[in-house]
């Protein structure tokens, strides 16, 4: 899928780098922060949880623009607040993060619930649309033990919890709350450290719609698949998703003075289960993923360059057990493999002087939906070259970074041979922008005070744009999409 | 894979811990996910009435209809009375059987040379595996009316501010003969029961299993003595909820679609307070009986409408609606029974239908509420200048929804 998501040297995510799953992972990263452990589930590196070490954030996000998925928002402003840290207590280390954001979404159609519940394909529509407004809270804490024999144990607990509301009839209003726990063991002799864990989730969203005025009776489509449904006027009505995940992941890691290599493998196998009604439940729908990723890193780094190279395989599978078919009818699968590799110099990260980063990635995903005779697939080859420059004086650095991508389409095809009313709405919408070759570039602008040979405080503004010259399922050519970011962080 | 297969329980209770929730959420689609959606051969046997001379209805026309997606398959049953659709999804539908007996062939089947429209309807067959026998639909019939239920505008209109307003609806009662017909005494009832699934609580009504008879909320008669009020043949009449000029009188609605000045007959519902509005240009229908507000409102979501006639109205029985407590509503007997008329919520609402199939096999729908649309007959055919309009006892295929009403018109909306 097109993003707007960016891999840069300065602010991009590493798998050596904190990264957590309730929503703070697009802050700046740092090399201080707690980030094997975490990012890609590397579990042999929970030594590298720092003793002492907090940061305070806020980002505000703009992202606009006509090339979007057809239940996107036209426009998405999101502004959060985080604040983490990690400290010492005794033996025992201890990091927590706490985030809390606030999200409009204008225009949002085809989807009456929090986009994290597509995953589940079975969704609330609307054709009216309009705009949400919601509101999440993110907690995130790890307590690493203290070494025995080598032997390390790690309990990280992600929970997060949002609402949502849409004023323009029916008004769905829905509340998410997400829980996770990855425990995990370590085992160090000298460089080496292996490790394992296992992951357990929890996540649940209710909905609601209706409740708001008596002079409109909506009408709502239940929606099965990329292109089946059904759609019925409702008054008022409820919905459950539940859903949970487990999995298992392993690591192992080395260390040397220059280098440091670390890999891992995780395979998560969730379900959602969607239920209509609450005194008497109706099956909805059941999604059950398959997702596995091996993901390799390797840095080599000095006091004044550094070098690393990251690699990530992924495979994902989607299958949707529809209540009315009593059989699977959406089905999804999805390949990655992705390369990054970044340089640096004149200092450590993200205190470089110079950086340099390309990010190639191959990835293809194919959507199905059984009853409606309809698939589509799509190869996509994105390629992004980024280049930054760190200007210091004394306290306080300068730091410019520019990217250009150019996101190519080597296949795409399609078929509908049993289409539906919403076939060309929505499947072929999503079907054309998915298949949309773009081009686009990012630039990134910040002023960072140092203290004491670490990063004090980063105020930074970046801007991001991508445009497509292919034509979208309604005859609309040159589209583009536009994000905006600025973000301050004390550390 | 990880998950045990001794629990498929696939609605998760809220009161289960975070991990057990996890793994039952998970253990639910261990083998179950294998099965890809797949499509079936169904097999109708279209049968006529026992009393008739031979069991299979040729010709019969089958309608197979998707209640989730509304689609709908034709087939036309073969000698033997069979009629195969070949690629079935699996799903709930609505299976509805026609055929229309001319006057000869009714004689042969019969003995008597009248013409039929025989009807069956099974609304709501859940089809999860291919069947291994075919689908029986058993015909039954009423003779050809004379009368018909030309056009229905329930769904009532929007005001330009927004509100609803629901006072324009009428009904139009059409001369489909060849003759002129009178119709005093003509009685006009609405069916007693929700059109769909309104809200999570609602249920179809209880009186659906007594198939011989409509069960009626409110009923209206056209006064006369019997010769008083004739209708030319392709010509109607139109029963206005309330006479006036929608779109221009002060107590209407600008944005409605429809001038009912000059309709020939509206309800007026005479109460203490005065409430309902009396025309002073239209006259007004006898009221029999009025079991609803203030106005005789057909539902928004989806009316049933039947005309009939009976020399004795007051002799109808009452009956308590089934697990209430003070809803009563009249019983009409098929065989009064001239035209009927079914609109429900949605395609998905066919478990709600209140008319017997016997008298209409199907229904139609509305893309909502205050919509400002319209449920108006097909024409069949044009005979001169009279249009002959479709009445093969089935709202389904007889009624179409038009964008505006068209009283006494057949022209585009």
């Amino acid at each position: 899928m097109p993003t707007l998501a960016q891999e840069t040297p300065y602010g991009a995510t590493s798998p050596l780098n904190i990264c957590c799953r309730t929503g703070s992972s697009l802050l700046v990263a740092q090399d201080t922060a707690p980030g094997l452990m975490r990012v890609a589930r590397l579990v042999a590196a929970h030594g590298d949880l720092p003793r002492s070490w907090r940061r305070y954030g806020v980002r505000a996000r703009s992202t606009t623009g006509a090339l979007r998925r057809p239940q996107d928002a036209a426009t998405d402003q999101d502004v959060m607040l985080v604040a983490d840290g990690a400290q010492s207590v005794g033996r025992w280390r201890l990091w927590g993060q706490a985030t809390f954001g606030r999200q409009r979404e204008d225009d949002v159609r085809w989807r009456n619930q929090s986009a994290p519940s597509l995953r589940s394909g079975y969704v609330w529509a609307d054709s009216v649309g309009g705009t949400f407004r919601s509101d999440r809270l993110g907690l995130a804490a790890a307590l690493v033990s203290p070494s025995w024999r080598g032997i390390t144990v790690a309990l990280p607990v992600d929970y997060g919890l949002g609402q949502g509301a849409r004023r323009e009839d029916p008004r769905p209003l829905y509340r998410r709350r997400v829980a996770e726990l990855s425990p995990s063991l370590r085992w160090q002799s000298g460089a080496h450290q292996l490790g394992a864990g296992a992951i357990v989730g929890w996540h649940r969203e209710d909905l609601e719609i209706g409740g708001g005025t008596t002079t409109e009776v909506p009408v709502v489509f239940r929606l099965r698949g990329i292109a089946t449904f059904d759609r019925t006027q409702l008054i008022s009505a409820e919905r459950a998703l539940l859903g949970g995940v487990v999995g298992v992941q392993g690591g192992y890691a080395w260390r040397s003075l220059k280098w440091f290599v670390a890999t891992g493998a995780t395979l998560r196998l969730e379900q959602d289960s969607v239920r209509d009604g609450i005194a008497a439940p109706v099956n909805g729908g059941q999604t059950r993923r398959v997702r596995g990723d091996w993901r390799l890193a390797v840095r080599r780094q000095s006091a004044e360059r550094g070098v690393e190279l990251d690699v990530l395989a992924q495979q994902e599978t989607s299958r949707g057990r529809d209540p009315v078919f009593a059989a699977v009818n959406a089905t999804d699968e999805g390949q990655r493999l992705q390369v990054t590799t970044q340089w640096w110099q004149g200092g450590v990260r993200p205190l470089a002087s110079w950086m340099l980063s390309v990010h190639g990635a191959w990835h293809t995903l194919e959507r199905r939906d059984v009853a409606a005779e309809t698939r589509w697939r799509v190869t996509r080859l994105p390629i992004t070259m980024s280049g930054g420059h760190r200007w210091r004086q004394a306290d306080q650095a300068w730091l410019l970074e520019v990217g250009v991508s150019n996101d190519a389409v080597s296949r795409a095809d399609r078929e509908a041979f049993r289409g539906t009313r919403l076939t060309p709405i929505l499947t072929d919408a999503d079907y054309a922008v998915a298949a949309a070759p773009a081009v686009g570039g990012h630039l990134m602008l910040a002023w960072d005070r140092v203290r004491n040979g670490a990063l004090a405080s980063r105020l930074s503004l970046s801007g991001a744009a991508r445009h497509t010259r292919g034509m979208l399922f309604d005859g609309r050519r040159a589209l583009a999409a536009q994000a905006l970011t600025l973000m301050v962080e004390f550390y | 894979m990880f998950a045990s297969s001794f629990l498929r329980s696939r609605i998760v209770t809220r009161s289960r811990p975070i991990v057990a929730t996890a793994i039952l959420g998970l253990s639910a689609a261990c083998g179950d996910n294998a099965v890809e959606v797949q499509t079936f051969v169904i097999d109708v046997q279209v049968t006529l009435p026992t009393t008739f001379a031979q069991p299979a209805a040729s010709g019969a026309r089958v309608l197979l209809t998707s209640t989730e997606r509304n689609v709908t398959d034709t087939a036309v049953a073969d000698a033997q009375g069979l009629a195969r659709f070949p690629r079935v999804l699996p799903g709930s539908y609505i299976i509805a059987s026609s055929l229309v007996l001319d006057a000869d062939r009714a004689l042969a089947l019969t003995g008597q040379r009248t013409a039929l429209t025989l009807n069956a309807l099974d609304p709501a067959r859940v089809i999860t595996t291919a069947p291994t026998t075919p689908f029986v639909q058993r015909l039954s019939g009423s003779r050809l009316g004379d009368l018909v239920i030309k056009e229905v505008y329930y769904p009532a209109s929007r005001t330009p501010s927004g509100g609803v307003y629901f006072s324009d609806q009428f009904v139009e009662i059409y001369n489909n003969a060849t003759d002129t017909v009178f119709v005093d005494g003509l009685l006009i009832a609405d069916a007693f029961g929700p059109a769909g699934q309104i809200n999570p609580t609602t249920v179809p009504t209880p009186l659906q299993a007594q198939a011989g008879s409509v069960f009626v909320t409110s009923i209206w008669q056209i006064p006369g003595t019997g010769r008083q009020r004739p209708i030319a043949p392709g010509q109607s009449i139109v029963i206005a909820q309330d006479g006036i000029d929608h779109r221009g009188d002060a107590n209407g609605n600008p944005a409605s679609p429809v001038n009912l000045a000059t309709a020939d007959w509206e309800t007026f519902n005479e109460r203490p307070d005065g409430r309902d509005l009396d025309s002073p240009t239209v006259p007004n229908l006898t009221r029999i009986v009025h079991r609803g507000g203030f106005d005789w409102l057909l539902a928004v979501f989806g009316p049933g409408v039947v005309i009939f006639r009976t020399p004795n109205v007051a002799a109808l029985d009452s009956t308590l609606v089934p697990g209430t407590t003070g809803t009563w509503v009249t019983r009409v007997p098929n065989e009064i029974v001239v035209d009927a008329f079914e609109a429900l919520q949605n395609g998905n609402s066919a478990s709600y239908k209140r008319v017997p199939a016997a008298l209409d096999a199907g229904f139609v729908f509305a893309s909502g509420t205050y919509t400002s649309e319209s449920a108006r007959r097909r024409v069949s055919t044009t005979i001169g200048t009279r249009r002959v309009l479709r009445d093969s006892n089935n709202s389904s295929a007889d009624f179409e929804i038009i964008a505006r009403p068209t009283p006494r018109g057949f022209g585009t909306p």
